[in-house]
């Protein structure tokens, strides 16, 4: 990355569970933005600019809902909504705004609200185009289907692929203190568990859930010297047409190749400088609500060839990569939509700072952390080390 | 403060926001041809040649304005399906399958129903769609300009 | 140190439409991209970023970028979607650029209400427990600053005093320069060869305002292009450039802000002068995003513009404040801020037909220094402000 080195240096979450009732939307955020300030060992009043990031309004009910809940009097503010790609974006808006100079250090906050809402799929319809496609049953769940049925159809994916992917992400969960009501699950029980949209199982999907997320991001030098930090040393994201028929096959790949994922990877692992990123990093967290989304991911983010697709998801489930996908459980585990992207970010940066605790991985310096939104259409990935850029 | 569970205030609300959608003359005139003359017609983009359904005005990836309306042939291939499995309010009763169809002729898919597949046994249909992966079109007798002006029939063999 | 990079406006465009019913939403949007584009002299194959500011609720569309992003370039390329005024979305994509993260990013901000209600959507922007029930929405929030604005200002009655306020009950109250300031915004719309003059739907006006203070709701897209300055052609004659970007943010309360006035706007505005190194008094053009008169009148005094209380005198006789005619000329949420950046951004290189002032100091010429200042929800609880210049 160009300019002088920018380091997340603070990290506070929520816990996160089905609903808060008992908390406004306002408590929430400060509950991650207290721990995140601490965690910094900073005050507001060091605080440059607030970011917000907020996703579908209908999940929240409120409109605008940051307003009420993020933004601060006496400090510059926005709001991002990229979907679920919403708290990547923010942090790409934070790299921005202090690498121009605006400020030194900015707090980025994504909130999730969707426990209001009693059924968030119905919202979730309204993605997609009114035109053409509203009479159609698209879902955030038919669109995994349909790419599920590629998958088996080119690459010979099994149900068993996916279900094992999912086991995986559950059981990391239990030990993700964060994940509310988080339950180990066989790839038994996952396939047992009834059919949403044929071939994806209820236990492939994730849970609705709420919670926030904040980070604290400084230039170097604003914090001391021994603040443990988890440096960026790429970032970047890349945004697709928006129809599906049309990304069906193209000259840059079909639609199971992520296309955006795969160039929004080249350019962060370009900028920090990875050329084997399956030896080069040690833990990814990927944004992927749906299992089949985590196998198609591994080829775009340059893990196997894309004919390798299956024999890699074989490898993976056999624990045979030296990688840790998912040490949080993942967003299959816990999916509060605007925030999921940012807390991959602030699961792999506790990750390289060592701060993760009952999931910590041993032995990682590099931490790869993905953002999805729509449906595979924007994506972004954000490489974090526990050394300084340069290093 | 510890509030007992059944006094913190649930407030209900419900969002009911009315939209007029534009189709803009492109969006039009393809369901015009669907409901007048049983056609699909996509259009040809200028630059990188692709004749794209349903009809788009512009092509993204080029960014410039498409040309030539085309028909396409009324027969395709499934690229991807699925098997609903829950009821949506305003549609028949699941089981139905969705499928993205490349009709022959087109360079992009496009999104209908599929009949005239036994939904009795969802496994045994799923292998049935990826062994038969031959569509054809066909036009409801009742057309009234939308995409459901016409669904896919599975071909086997 | 690392370098920052300076940051020029390469083209713009600017569609102002009601209820065109040949193009949809993504329609409308290529269309004014495109347009920016070639006033740019570019293709989108030049653009390595897209910057959008949009809202679901008034696109009707949860997530609207999905759909609508696409038509304005973000087509394998970065995108970054805002939930805010466009004029925010000009500020992020220039500090992508300041920050050397992209070279040249594509900005587009719009708003539809032909398609769907803004005023409706704002509603529910409002606390549902406190204020909801009383039918808050950002047109009756600018009637109650009105009210503020006449309590604080107002004087006796007469031909400016508030409609419907006649001189029997005394409850009557002027504000100079009112009717005048109304017919001069009228004026400049008429001649502002961009303007959409027919609402797409009628408006209820709250009292105290009256419909002619009101912004002619209308389809709006506009685009910008920007690019880095290379250190080469920095003075080169022609150029226009941001020179100073503000932000401020108030308390989201509506009780707790003071409601005569805007002291976000007039934080943001000192912010990016005192970066762009200019004074009030060296601006040559002010295009500022008041929705109704009485908040044009509010951001011209709260931004120093004016005294206080004589704001509308300001907008009646001094040429510099929103030559355009405002949200007059057609308007919509979350475009307002880049309508107008776009219509400074005209004014700098002398293509605003007939509303183009001259250059203000002796000699002829356009405008040299633009300022550029808008709000945002909840009901301006932020602004943002832009100094843009062109070099002579």
């Amino acid at each position: 990355m160009s300019g002088e080195p920018i380091g997340i240096v603070g990290v506070g979450q929520t816990p996160y569970r089905r609903s808060n009732p008992d908390l406004s939307a306002g408590e929430l955020v400060k509950i991650a933005v207290d721990a995140a300030l601490a965690d910094a060992g900073l005050g507001m009043d060091a605080i440059g600019a607030v970011i917000g990031g907020v996703a579908p309004d209908a999940l929240t009910g409120i409109k605008d809902i940051d307003r009420m809940s993020i933004s601060v009097p006496g400090r510059p503010y926005f709001r991002i909504n990229t979907g679920g790609a919403t708290g990547s974006s923010t942090v790409q808006a934070a790299l921005a705004w202090i690498g121009a100079g605006r400020a030194d250090t900015v707090l980025v906050v994504a909130l999730e609200r969707m426990g209001q809402a009693s059924t968030a799929q119905v919202v979730f319809n309204t993605i997609f185009d009114p035109i053409y496609e509203k009479d159609f049953v698209l879902t955030t769940i038919t669109m995994a289907a349909l790419r599920a049925s590629m998958l088996v159809k080119r690459h010979g994916f099994t149900e068993r692929h996916w279900a094992g992917i999912a086991s995986r992400n559950f059981t990391n969960a239990v030990d993700n203190p964060l994940v509310i009501g988080a339950r180990a699950r066989t790839p038994e029980q996952v396939l047992a568990s009834p059919v949403l949209a044929w071939p994806i199982h209820r236990y492939e999907a994730c849970p609705i859930s709420e919670g926030a997320c904040a980070l604290v991001l400084s230039r170097k030098g604003v914090v001391g010297r021994s603040h443990v930090t988890a440096w960026i040393h790429g970032m970047a994201g890349s945004s697709d047409t928006y129809s599906m028929g049309e990304r069906m096959n193209r000259p840059e790949g079909s639609l199971i190749e992520m296309v955006p994922l795969r160039r929004a990877a080249e350019s962060a692992y370009r900028q920090a400088g990875i050329t084997d990123p399956g030896r080069e990093v040690r833990v990814f967290e990927l944004q992927a609500p749906f299992s089949i989304i985590e196998a198609m991911a591994y080829p775009a983010l340059g893990l196997c060839e894309v004919e390798r697709s299956r024999p890699f998801v074989d490898e993976v489930l056999s624990g045979k990569t030296g990688i840790e996908f998912n040490p949080s459980g993942g967003a299959q585990a816990a999916n509060p939509v605007s925030a999921t992207a940012l807390i991959r970010i602030a699961e792999a940066a506790q990750q390289a700072r060592g701060l993760a605790g009952p999931h910590q991985r041993d032995g990682v310096r590099r931490a790869v952390a993905t953002g999805q939104g729509g449906a595979t259409q924007f994506s972004t990935v954000c490489v974090l080390s526990a050394d300084q850029p340069g290093d | 403060m510890n509030m007992p569970a059944e006094d913190l205030l649930l407030l209900p609300g419900t969002w009911n926001f009315d939209y007029t959608y534009f189709a803009g003359e492109t969006a039009s005139r393809f369901f015009a041809e669907l409901r007048d003359n049983k056609r699909i017609l996509g259009r040809r983009c200028p630059s990188c040649q692709r004749l794209v359904i349903p009809a788009r005005s512009y092509c993204d990836a080029c960014y410039v304005e498409m040309g030539d309306w085309e028909p396409v042939a009324e027969t395709g291939t499934i690229e991807a399906f699925t098997i609903l499995a829950t009821a949506f309010p305003g549609l028949p009763d699941p089981p139905l399958v969705i499928a993205f169809v490349t009709l022959d002729g087109a360079d992009s898919a496009i999104l209908n129903f599929v009949e005239g597949v036994d939904l009795s046994h969802e496994e045994a249909a799923g292998k049935y769609l990826f062994a038969n992966d031959r569509v054809r079109v066909v036009f409801s007798d009742k057309r009234a300009g939308r995409i459901t002006d016409f669904h896919f029939e599975s071909v086997p063999g | 140190m690392s370098q920052h990079y300076a940051v020029a406006v390469e083209g713009i465009a600017l569609e102002l439409t009601s209820a065109d019913r040949r193009r949809a939403l993504p329609e409308l949007i290529f269309s004014c991209v495109s347009a920016a584009l070639t006033d740019a002299g570019r293709t989108l194959q030049d653009v390595d970023a897209v910057t959008i500011a949009c809202e679901d609720l008034i696109d009707g569309r949860s997530l609207s970028s999905m759909i609508t992003g696409p038509a304005a370039g973000a087509y394998l390329r970065d995108e970054i979607r805002l939930s805010e005024d466009g004029l925010a979305a000009l500020s992020l994509a220039a500090a992508q650029i300041e920050s050397g993260t992209f070279e040249r990013v594509l900005v587009a901000a719009w708003g539809r209400p032909a398609e769907g209600d803004p005023e409706l959507a704002s509603a529910r922007a409002f606390d549902p427990f406190t204020t909801q029930p009383f039918g808050l929405t950002d047109l009756t929030v600018a009637a109650l600053r009105a009210s503020a604005y006449l309590r604080r200002h107002g004087t006796g009655s007469g031909p400016d005093a508030a409609d419907g306020a006649g001189d029997g009950d005394g409850a009557g109250r002027a504000i100079e320069g009112r009717a005048r300031a109304v017919q001069a915004r009228r004026e400049r719309a008429s001649r502002n060869p961009r303007a959409n003059r027919v609402p797409v739907r009628p408006a209820a006006v709250p009292y105290p305002l009256s419909p002619a203070e009101l912004p002619t709701e209308s389809d709006a897209v506009a685009a910008v292009v920007l690019r880095r300055v290379t250190s080469e052609e920095a003075g080169a004659k022609g150029l226009v450039r941001v020179t100073g970007v503000g932000h401020a943010t108030e308390s989201y309360h509506l009780g707790d802000r003071l409601l005569s006035g805007l002291p976000s706007a007039r934080t943001a505005a000192a912010q990016a002068l005192a970066q762009a190194d200019r004074t009030l008094g060296e601006v040559d053009v002010a295009e500022l995003a008041g929705r109704t008169i009485w908040d044009e009148a509010q951001l011209v005094e709260s931004i120093g513009l004016a005294d206080p209380g004589k704001g509308f005198l300001a907008l009646a006789d001094d040429a510099r404040l929103n030559p355009s005619g405002g949200a007059a000329a057609g308007d919509c949420v979350p475009a307002s801020g880049l309508v107008r950046f776009a219509e400074a951004s005209l004014q700098l290189t002398g293509r605003a037909g007939g509303t183009q002032l001259g250059e203000r100091a002796a000699g002829s010429g356009s405008p040299r220094v633009a300022l550029v200042v808008s709000g945002a929800s909840l009901a301006g609880q932020t602004h943002t402000a832009v100094v843009a210049e062109s070099e002579r």
